[in-house]
């Protein structure tokens, strides 16, 4: 199918996307739209892929901004009080990014727009690869600050490829730059006291930014800062260091005579586990995002984001991808929407290849297995009855889906902050639990109930207390006709007046309870008293067994209570009927989101049939034959060569190869055939296109081999 | 070009007139008061700038060349004596020439008064070389009166790094263009830093001596008005402190600061940063102002712990109240340190194995990081290795040079689980080199024979390998025989 | 005796311009008469020529050939017959810009522009070929002032030199070249080529060896006494004129002042010097001080003897010094270059071992050592580049510099001072 064809070719762009190197997302979300519309938009799966995506790209964006806005905010200011009191040294900030916050340059050019929105219209912004040297720096500053505003100033002609009135660069000098900021901001006879005068009042800074500092040349930027320094009183400078690493780079790589020039003011911003925790926690883990990782997949993407690269938009790139994986499977993969009428309507117009590509789910077949025998063949052949069960299993699952994110969460309040969390500190690690199995079986879960079972009453209170709001705040907004959610934030408030009241005497308190149950709780499903009844058995036993207090009767009820609950919602995905449809937990596409382009060269090269599928070269990897492509000839022979490949040699096996029939005479007298010598030339020039060789100075007509071996 | 230089000129000339027509000669003991009552501390240095420049109608000499250390003064007196001497003066800082073009230019400008208009870049004069230079000044001076006119260059000493002679030539202006130009060289250095005695004829020598804890004592007091400002921005309620609690403050200030720093700016910073500190038990009505032991008691500590941030220039703004404090603790305990830098797991065991590649010689790797060696060549090695004196351990020597695979090799050593060689993995390590955590050294000429170094000291290696639970020690040369 | 302040301003004014302005050119008679001789020769006879005038710094060359050249100049046939042409190594720091200068001193400009020259010979064959107006002695004859020659060997193979030497062998000008130098080794620098077409005719200006039955002091003597010495034409009363002079006279008998002058001239007897420290004295009359004393020369003399790295040390902090006797053991202990890393590990050792060194923060360290790297106390060994820390280093001052550095300076902790003195580390 030629779907997958299509994804598969964008496979390639994100496998070498997803690296340090976060790449601007909205190019490559361009490119793949324009591969796959024409051929796939009329397909419901994709568009509601595309909806689901736009959706979920839009909270990212509103996250970023509002992520970064604290930190930006607190500088603006600091750039704006910079030159209220006349300084001592060059007001400098120093503003600690991750080693990669995503988009770095997005979060720059976004200060830049907020400082000239709110300071200053002079803004510059200095890229080590512009500025080698002091020349070029102090160029590209005079450049940007005296060029650009005329640019702003009159529009029309930012069009004409030569300004007229722009200055020349062999003009540049800062003599230029003062006598422009003066001619803005001063009238004649500039005198020192006016300068600082002004300097209060009507007096723009000039703000340089500097976004890669390890990059520049240390030299460069310590002459740069004694300029600044020596304008002082003329100019007012501010710089902004963007430093990836820590302020120690800072001092070493300026000496003393630089360093006290400046005075710097340092800000943070957020580190970037707590972004991707941020954005997880925000935009995928949301009640109604119907678009969820299985807990193999999600592990492999947090293992990539922790251990290769903290870069939060090569995760949500995963995602993405994982996301596309998931939906290119067929139409099924449609009914994974927000909106339930949505779904109505696309299980109305299934068609039957659609309800087919629905039955081929694996645990489709449990469902048949489950039913009676005369369901299974409806089920199996009478599409109409198909699409009203599946619509009720698909609402079931959203239903599991939001209980299941409900849950988790409160377990996550519950045991976060236990010693040593052994169900760990972040919602996603439970996440990715609770999703790979049922949580309730596991050992650490136990673990956790363990120490609960130990927790003191404030810290206990404190928690259910949490619990109760989390909970609450979703059941108000969801629904009104009292349900399991609003029956669990109402035993747990029963609870936690127990505890409060839990001093007095016992009789009336129980009483007490049993009343806020039943009068509070006038519908009670048939195991909902039997927890009652299974709770006083408990706490009658608990006191005639051995005197505990009031409380920690309580705690244990409670938590019985809340490990109960716990079991009904948190089973695990694959319990559910048509869980692929909302779960994605296809491990295979580890090795696409983790390129090995070398190996996959290599193996493209060395075993052309892995690729071509051609009947012909079907043969162990060793054996050359003529039938293979050109260049993977050339590159099997190669790899037998050492460090220096002499070219007359490699053309003499190329040829020997491709046509073995005058073997017998001697190559000497042998004339190769112009056609094969020009196959043979292309086929090196591939090579060396691809770096496996290069031309070698050292020997003539040799080349130098540039991989392992030899 | 020439001719709106010559109108310019012009306009100049008259204003220069101007300035020469107030000839009243300003009232020496005048001005030697002011300059004394704005520097104090400088008396004798100021005698001697005075003593040379005083009287318009005597010569002055073609050269003087004052020198010493950073913020003793020496720009500004000169400026200030020049200035109120009414001298036509130049001052310009090499700092901001960055060819000697470009200072040729500026001199020129700033004699002949051009005001270079931002529209179009003119006038200005424009100026190749040594020769041109003199020549345009004489021209200059054939309409404006150069003569008695004084040239301070600043910042010297990077003279030496521009033309050849240049400092030379600069020394003999008044030779070479026949103009009586008296130059004035301001450095941090001695004159024979520049050239061998021989060659060079000497100016006249002024020296600026550092200030005495005494002076540095009596110059501080001075912004005992700027302190005042400082507490009234910092603190709601404003504290009423007179000359001799300031005093009080600054004696033991400096009692712990001076051996550590003369640098009167330094200084200056330091004790703005310490005195709210100095002040804040006032501020939480812990003590009054008069009990100025209890001060002391409680500022000693305060005062140990920020000289170690002395220099660094570093301030946090903590958001709760705009007070700016230098906090050391921030800078340098380990932790916090880990905590400004983030880096991926692989990434810090890369950069752990970088450093032992570049800090083990390659004859122990086998020793370090095989599970199995023989022992007895251990004991040798460790018997050598006991001998070596600290001064040539290898991590006082400086990085050694590593192959790519032996960083890979060392990486897999060390890394206990199994890891995939992938993309991701080798990105890691470029990113690692843009950090300047590593340094790439041979160019790129084989996909796998790049050659690196380490970039990074132990302490933060150590750091970075406690986080990690790695014992780091246990695999240097240098300290595996402990 | 008392002064009035008009008459000491006099003085100081006359002084100074006697000092600074002055042109005059005293002593090394014999040297003036022959290069006088010389120029005239070549004006005159149209003889060509080349010489050198060789001197130490100071000597007074330029001052004497500028002498010479004004008595020239005074000779009525001059401007008719001769042209100057005056050359500098440092102004002029190339050949074609030497040769475009020459060409306006000729004032040949516009018979020069719009020509294209093959070859530097060619051009200047041309600007002399322009001057020679018929046969040779009526035709003028040019002068070469070529101050700093020595720069002028450093010009692309030597040309101009070359070509100046060649036209005054070959007379088909007359043109007399006569370079100024302060490198005794000048010849050594020209090229063999251009040493052939040199007629090694030399001039050597020593300070104080133009004649034999003077001693230096005396000369010296003479030198001070032009110098101070207050004329008849100066404009100011007779008596505050009366008394300079013999306040004069009774300082240079003094026997002292003697001496004094003996240990300067033991330093450093250029002309120069003497001029500096003159300069310096006289610019210290005013009102109260009207008249010169032995105690200012002393002054002086302290001043030229002092050592001023010494003085920078003082300057330093305690921690810089630290810094700086840590380097210092190292070297004496293994006589390597240290290293920053190694420099730290010693002063942290003695920063611990005595408590109230408190400094120990690696950073502060660093800037500290920075610091004293930037007052060039030590520098870098060029060439091996590594990251700072690791950049050998090597110390510019003595070790007995550092001792008296120590003395002098007070309120040095005493286990500093004991660490600097202590042999071993």
């Amino acid at each position: 199918m030629e779907e997958d064809q299509t994804v598969s070719v964008s496979k390639g762009v994100f496998v070498f996307k997803n690296g340090i190197k976060a790449g601007s997302k909205k190019s490559k979300s361009k490119k793949k739209v324009g591969t796959s519309l024409h051929l796939l938009s009329e397909n419901p799966w994709y568009k509601s892929y595309e909806t689901l995506w736009t959706s979920l790209e839009e909270q990212i964006d509103g996250l970023n901004s509002e992520m970064f806005s604290s930190v930006l905010g607190s500088l603006v200011d600091f750039v704006g009080e910079s030159y209220r009191f006349d300084v001592d040294e060059v007001p400098t900030a120093a503003l600690l990014t991750g080693i990669n916050m995503p988009d770095h340059k997005a979060q720059f050019t976004s200060l830049a727009k907020q400082l000239k929105d709110n300071v200053t219209e002079h803004v510059a912004c200095l890229y080590a690869q512009d500025c080698q040297n002091i020349k070029y720096l102090v160029d590209n500053l005079i450049n940007q600050f005296v060029n650009e505003d005329r640019c702003d100033s009159d529009e029309d002609d930012m069009e004409v490829v030569d300004k007229p009135q722009r200055i020349k660069k062999s003009l540049f000098s800062l003599q230029l730059l003062q006598g422009w900021y003066e001619e803005l901001y001063l009238t004649e006879t500039p005198k020192v006291e006016i300068k600082k005068e002004k300097c209060k009042n009507k007096k723009k800074v000039l703000v340089v930014i500097i976004p890669d500092f390890e990059a520049f040349n240390p030299e460069v930027l310590q002459r740069f800062i004694l300029i600044a320094y020596s304008y002082i009183n003329v100019l007012p400078i501010v710089i902004v260091l963007g430093i990836a690493t820590s302020l120690s780079t800072l001092h070493t790589s300026l000496p003393y005579h630089v360093s006290s020039k400046v005075s710097v003011q340092v800000f943070h911003s957020k580190p970037s586990t707590e972004y991707l925790n941020k954005v997880l926690e925000d935009v995928f883990f949301t009640l109604d995002c119907p678009f969820q990782l299985g807990g193999k997949v999600f592990n492999l993407f947090v293992d990539i984001f922790l251990f290769y690269d903290f870069s939060v938009s090569g995760f949500i790139q995963n995602i993405k991808y994982a996301m596309l994986e998931h939906f290119s499977y067929g139409n099924a993969m449609s009914l994974c929407s927000e909106s339930k009428k949505e779904i109505k309507q696309l299980i109305k117009k299934f068609k039957h290849e659609d309800c087919e590509n629905t039955r081929r789910l694996l645990s489709f077949r449990k469902l048949v297995e489950s039913e009676s025998y005369e369901n299974r063949i409806k089920l199996l052949t009478d599409d109409d009855y198909f699409k009203i069960v599946l619509e009720e299993e698909v609402f079931k699952l959203r239903k599991y889906i939001r209980r299941l994110h409900i849950f988790l969460k409160a377990l996550w309040i519950l045991v976060c902050d236990l010693p040593k969390a052994p169900l760990g500190k972040h919602l996603r690690e439970i996440y990715s639990v609770g999703t790979s199995q049922s949580i309730t079986k596991s050992q650490e879960y136990k673990e956790c109930f363990q120490l609960l079972n130990f927790q003191s009453k404030e810290e206990l209170c404190r928690k259910i207390e949490r619990v109760i709001m989390n909970v609450g705040s979703i059941v108000n907004v969801s629904y009104n006709k009292p349900n399991k959610l609003q029956e669990f934030v109402i035993n747990l408030k029963a609870y936690l007046n127990d505890m409060d009241v839990e001093n007095n005497e016992e009789v009336d308190v129980e009483i007490l309870t049993d009343v806020t149950n039943n009068m509070e709780e006038p519908e009670i499903s048939g195991q909902m008293d039997r927890k009652q009844l299974k709770e006083k058995l408990l706490g009658m036993s608990k006191q005639t067994s051995k005197q505990m207090n009031r409380y920690e009767q309580i705690r244990q009820s409670l938590l019985n209570y809340l490990s109960e609950t716990f079991e009904i919602y948190l089973t695990k995905p694959s319990s559910m009927y048509f869980h692929e449809i909302c779960f994605f937990n296809d491990i295979s596409i580890r090795t696409h989101i983790i390129g090995e382009h070398r190996a996959a060269i290599h193996s493209a090269l060395n075993n052309p049939h892995h690729y071509l599928q051609c009947n012909c070269c079907d043969f162990p990897e060793t054996a050359i034959r003529s039938c293979m492509p050109d260049i993977s000839i050339a590159y099997k022979l190669h790899l037998e060569c050492g460090k220096l490949i002499n070219l007359y040699d490699w053309l003499q096996a190329f040829v020997s190869i491709i046509d073995p029939y005058d073997d017998d005479e001697d190559d000497a007298k042998r004339i190769i055939h112009p056609e094969l010598q020009a196959r043979f030339t292309q086929a090196v020039q591939e090579l060396e296109f691809l770096g496996f060789i290069k031309s070698s100075k050292r020997k003539a007509d040799h080349v130098t081999r540039t991989t392992w071996g030899g | 070009m020439a001719r709106r230089f010559q109108t310019t000129v012009r306009r100049r000339v008259t204003s220069a007139y101007s300035v020469h027509g107030s000839e009243l000669s300003p009232n020496l003991k005048h001005v030697k008061l002011y300059t004394n009552e704005c520097f104090p501390c400088r008396s004798n240095e100021i005698d001697q700038l005075l003593n040379l420049f005083k009287s318009k109608e005597e010569p002055y000499p073609c050269s003087v060349y004052v020198y010493g250390g950073p913020s003793t003064g020496k720009s500004s007196i000169i400026k200030h004596v020049l200035k109120n001497l009414k001298i036509n003066y130049v001052m310009i800082n090499i700092i901001e020439c960055y060819t000697s073009k470009n200072l040729y230019e500026i001199i020129l400008n700033k004699f002949s008064g051009l005001h270079v208009y931002p529209l179009n870049g003119q006038p200005y004069t424009k100026c190749e070389n040594l020769m041109e230079f003199t020549y345009q000044l004489k021209k200059i001076s054939s309409i404006i009166n150069l003569n008695g006119s004084v040239l301070v260059i600043d910042k010297v000493d990077e003279l030496r790094d521009m033309d050849l002679n240049l400092l030379n030539a600069l020394l003999k202006l008044k030779e070479l263009t026949g103009i009586s130009l008296c130059v004035v060289f301001v450095s941090e250095i001695l004159f024979e830093k520049y050239v061998s005695r021989s060659n060079v004829c000497e100016p006249i020598k002024i020296y600026f001596p550092q200030y005495t804890k005494e002076q540095l004592l009596e110059i501080m007091k001075k912004d005992y008005n700027q302190a005042q400002h400082l507490i009234v921005n910092n603190f709601q309620k404003p504290i009423h402190f007179d000359l001799t609690f300031y005093h009080n403050y600054l004696n033991v200030f400096l009692s712990v600061f001076f051996r550590a720093c003369k640098d009167l700016a330094e200084l200056k910073h330091m004790s703005k940063v310490n005195f709210i500190k100095y002040c804040d038990p006032i501020n939480q009505n812990e003590n009054t102002i008069n009990d100025s032991v209890t001060l002391w008691r409680n500022m000693a500590p305060l005062l140990k712990s920020s000289l170690e941030t002395l220099y660094l220039r570093v301030l946090i703004k903590n958001s709760a109240k705009s007070v700016e404090i230098q906090s050391k603790e921030f800078l340098f305990s380990k932790e916090k340190l880990a905590q400004s830098l983030e880096l991926p797991y692989y990434a810090k065991f890369l950069l752990i194995a970088a450093y032992l590649a570049s800090y083990n010689p390659v004859k122990d790797d086998k020793r370090l990081f095989m599970k199995f060696h023989e022992k007895s060549k251990k004991s040798i090695k460790d018997v050598k290795l006991k001998s070596k004196v600290s001064e040539h351990y290898n991590t006082q020597l400086g990085p050694k040079m590593f192959s790519f695979d032996r960083l890979l090799a060392i990486f897999y050593a060390i890394l206990d689980k199994k890891v995939g060689f992938n993309n991701n993995l080798l990105v890691q390590v470029s990113s690692l080199v843009e950090l300047q955590f590593l340094i790439t050294i041979s160019d790129n000429c084989s996909l796998d024979g790049q050659k690196y170094k380490c970039n990074i000291n132990f302490e933060f290696v150590n750091t970075i390998s406690k986080m990690l639970g790695f014992n780091i020690r246990k695999y240097l040369s240098d300290f595996s025989h402990m | 005796m008392s002064t009035p302040s008009s008459d000491v301003q006099k003085i100081r004014c006359y002084l100074k311009n006697q000092l600074i302005n002055n042109t005059q050119f005293i002593g090394h008679d014999r040297e003036k008469k022959q290069i006088f001789d010389l120029l005239k020769r070549t004006i005159t006879h149209g003889e060509s020529n080349s010489a050198l005038l060789i001197g130490p710094r100071g000597a007074g060359k330029t001052t004497l050939v500028n002498n010479v050249l004004q008595e020239l100049k005074d000779l009525k046939y001059f401007d008719s017959d001769a042209i100057l042409v005056e050359l500098h190594g440092l102004v002029h720091t190339d050949d074609r810009m030497a040769l475009k200068s020459a060409t306006t001193q000729m004032n040949l400009d516009n018979a020069v522009d719009g020509k294209v020259f093959g070859t530097f010979a060619e051009n200047l064959a041309f600007l002399l070929a322009c001057l020679r107006t018929g046969e040779k002695h009526t035709s003028k004859s040019i002068i070469f002032i070529i101050e700093e020659f020595d720069l002028f060997c450093n010009h692309h193979n030597q040309t101009l030199l070359y070509n100046l030497f060649d036209v005054s062998q070959s007379a088909q000008a007359p043109i007399c070249v006569l370079g100024i130098t302060c490198r005794l080794d000048v010849i050594e620098l020209l090229e063999k080529r251009v040493k052939s077409r040199f007629s090694h005719r030399q001039f050597f200006l020593f300070p104080g060896q133009e004649d034999e039955n003077k001693s230096n002091l005396d000369l010296y003597l003479e030198k001070i006494e032009y110098y101070l010495k207050l004329p008849g034409s100066l404009k100011i009363s007779a008596a505050s004129k009366k008394a300079w002079n013999s306040n004069l006279e009774d300082i240079m008998n003094e026997k002292k002042f003697k001496n004094i002058l003996q240990r300067i001239i033991d330093i450093d007897l250029s002309v120069h010097t003497l001029k500096n420290i003159l300069i310096r004295i006289v610019v210290t009359l005013n009102e109260n001080r009207s008249s010169l004393s032995i105690e200012q020369f002393q002054e002086q003399l302290n001043i030229l003897e002092k050592d001023e790295t010494v003085q920078v040390l003082q300057d330093l902090t305690c921690l810089e010094l630290c810094l700086i006797i840590a380097i210092k053991h190292h070297m004496e202990i293994y006589d390597t270059q240290p290293n920053f890393e190694m420099i730290l590990t010693r002063y942290t050792k003695f920063a611990n071992a005595n408590s109230n060194m408190q400094i120990t923060q690696r950073n502060v360290v660093m800037k500290a050592f920075e610091h004293i790297e930037k007052l060039e106390l030590i520098s870098k060994i060029s060439g091996n580049k590594t990251q700072k820390e690791y950049q050998p280093f090597s110390l510019l001052v003595t070790p007995q510099q550092i001792s008296e550095a120590i003395k002098k300076s007070h309120g040095l902790p005493t286990e500093v001072v004991q660490w600097a003195n202590s042999s071993f580390a």
